[in-house]
């Protein structure tokens, strides 16, 4: 017995060195356990490229995957800075006109046009398209009555003589396109891209990653959504949609691809007298849309600027007419009324995940 | 007189420290489990004409704390961090936008003072698969 235990003790190292080793193999043991952990939570997620910068009276926010991830996103923020500056109609004599192709027109308005550029000739052309089929709900000729009610500087309340001198200068039925060639027909027209020109810049950036071996993108213009390509590990896209009634998120919108816009009364406007006058105007009218709705968000599958100009004329046309214009562009919706309540198109029934909570 | 060991006969631990190993690594599990149950946490950040000015923690935040926030133009913002969320508290801007946006609570979330160039958002710590890519509104 006594052999027994003198062996045993022999077969042991000292105290010291066990100590030693045994801190080796837990030291191990606890960077096994991280490595594990950090490989489980980041397997094949690469990092995208994030970029934020201030365009076309709103910020544009990226995020990139690709192999030059970066210099897509750079290229990206050219476009649309290019396309701000084609479109505008804000003038800026320090800067020069070359390129301002809707200055230029508003310029030339009742006189013999202007020419335009071949990008802005075909925005021209799908905005008109609309403004016809919505029966002019969407009017990209509205712009004496924006810089009357001035909802981007000092918004105010036009007295009715002013509405109406300025309804009488719009009409996008006096627009006359012709490739490159653009003329408005009356003296004092102008043409406002403001509802459709965020959606227009989310295309300009998808443009630029389908030529830059970008993967996977998402470009935000504003509320105007572009989604190109795929994430790193294949998910569906996740656009939350802003609660029109309060702080936080109404659901969210699981994409594969397309553009998102949404157009919300919240969005700008003015209290005058106990009343609110929001930013989205009736062409019809002169006034601010009351059709009910107090957001709309259209997704569209191939078009930023199509996306952008339904929301608007959605709003302005009501929920009931709405269905139709979508229907007709192959589009989808999320409609928010005044009482609050939600209704989604068919083929966002299973896309869009309502927030239990609302908030 | 150096006494060699007879490495064939050497063992590290004795049957009797084994099970202490055997605890560690249940430990471990246990510890690496309830992580990966634990909510991901949320990161506040604040960007000022495109560069990061301030990355904030929620889960570190002890009750509400609030930070002044240089924008461009001069505009003033105060951003308040809780572990509620965080928003813009106030903002000398004229049109108070990112003011109304309210509490931002999910990553994803944004608020924008476009007068001063001010981007408040949140985004995932680890986990971006849950977050939203963007946001619509």
């Amino acid at each position: 017995m006594a052999q027994k235990i003198k062996e045993a003790k022999k077969a042991r190292l000292p105290v010291g060195k066990r100590a030693g080793y045994f801190s080796l193999c837990l030291g191990a043991a606890l960077l096994l356990i991280f490595w594990i952990n950090a490989l489980l939570h980041h397997a094949g997620e690469s990092q995208p490229y994030e970029l934020t910068t201030f365009s076309m009276g709103s910020y544009v926010r990226q995020t990139v995957w690709g192999t030059q991830e970066e210099q897509a996103a750079k290229l990206a923020v050219q476009a649309v800075d290019s396309l701000e500056w084609e479109i505008s109609w804000r003038d800026a004599p320090e800067l020069g006109g070359e390129g301002r192709s809707i200055l230029r027109l508003n310029q030339s308005a009742g006189r013999d046009g202007a020419t335009i550029s071949p990008a802005t000739g075909e925005l021209l052309e799908t905005a008109l398209a609309l403004c016809e089929t919505s029966c002019g709900a969407f009017d990209i000729t509205l712009g004496p009555l924006t810089r009357l009610w001035d909802f981007d500087g000092s918004p105010r309340l036009p007295k009715q003589e002013e509405l109406t001198r300025a309804l009488a200068l719009t009409g996008w039925q006096d627009v006359l396109l012709d490739g490159t060639r653009a003329r408005l027909a009356r003296p004092g027209m102008a043409i406002d891209l403001g509802a459709i020109g965020k959606g227009a810049a989310c295309d300009r950036a998808v443009d630029v990653y389908r030529q830059n071996d970008v993967t996977g993108a998402v470009v935000a213009v504003g509320g105007s959504i572009g989604l190109y390509g795929k994430k790193p590990q294949g998910q569906s896209w996740r656009v939350s949609v802003r609660n029109p009634e309060g702080e936080g998120s109404l659901g969210t919108l699981e994409l594969e691809s397309g553009f998102v816009s949404t157009s919300g009364s919240y969005e700008k406007f003015f209290q005058q007298d106990g009343k609110t006058y929001c930013h989205l105007l009736d062409p019809r009218t002169g006034y601010p849309a009351e059709s009910g709705l107090i957001s709309v968000t259209v997704w569209h599958p191939e078009s930023g600027a199509l996306s952008d100009g339904l929301s608007t004329a959605c709003f302005v046309l009501g929920l009931e007419e709405s269905l139709s214009l979508l229907r007709e562009y192959q589009a989808q919706g999320v409609f928010v009324d005044q009482d609050g309540t939600v209704t989604v198109t068919e083929g966002f029934e299973d896309r869009f995940i309502r927030n239990n909570s609302g908030d | 007189m150096v006494k060699r060991l007879n490495t064939k006969e050497v063992r590290l631990f004795s049957r009797q420290e084994w099970p202490f190993f055997v605890i560690i690594v249940l430990v471990a599990a246990g510890i690496f489990a309830l992580q990966s149950q634990a909510p991901k946490g949320i990161m506040a950040v604040v960007e000022v004409e495109g560069q990061t000015t301030v990355r904030r923690d929620l889960a570190q935040v002890e009750g509400a704390e609030s930070l002044p926030i240089a924008g461009a133009d001069g505009i003033a913002l105060t951003v308040e961090f809780s572990r509620e969320g965080a928003r813009v508290l106030s903002s000398t801007c004229p049109d108070k936008t990112c003011q109304r946006t309210g509490l931002l609570s999910r990553a994803g979330e944004s608020a924008v003072c476009l007068p001063g160039r001010v981007v408040l958002r949140l985004e995932g710590k680890e986990d971006r698969s849950l977050e939203a890519d963007a946001v619509t509104g």
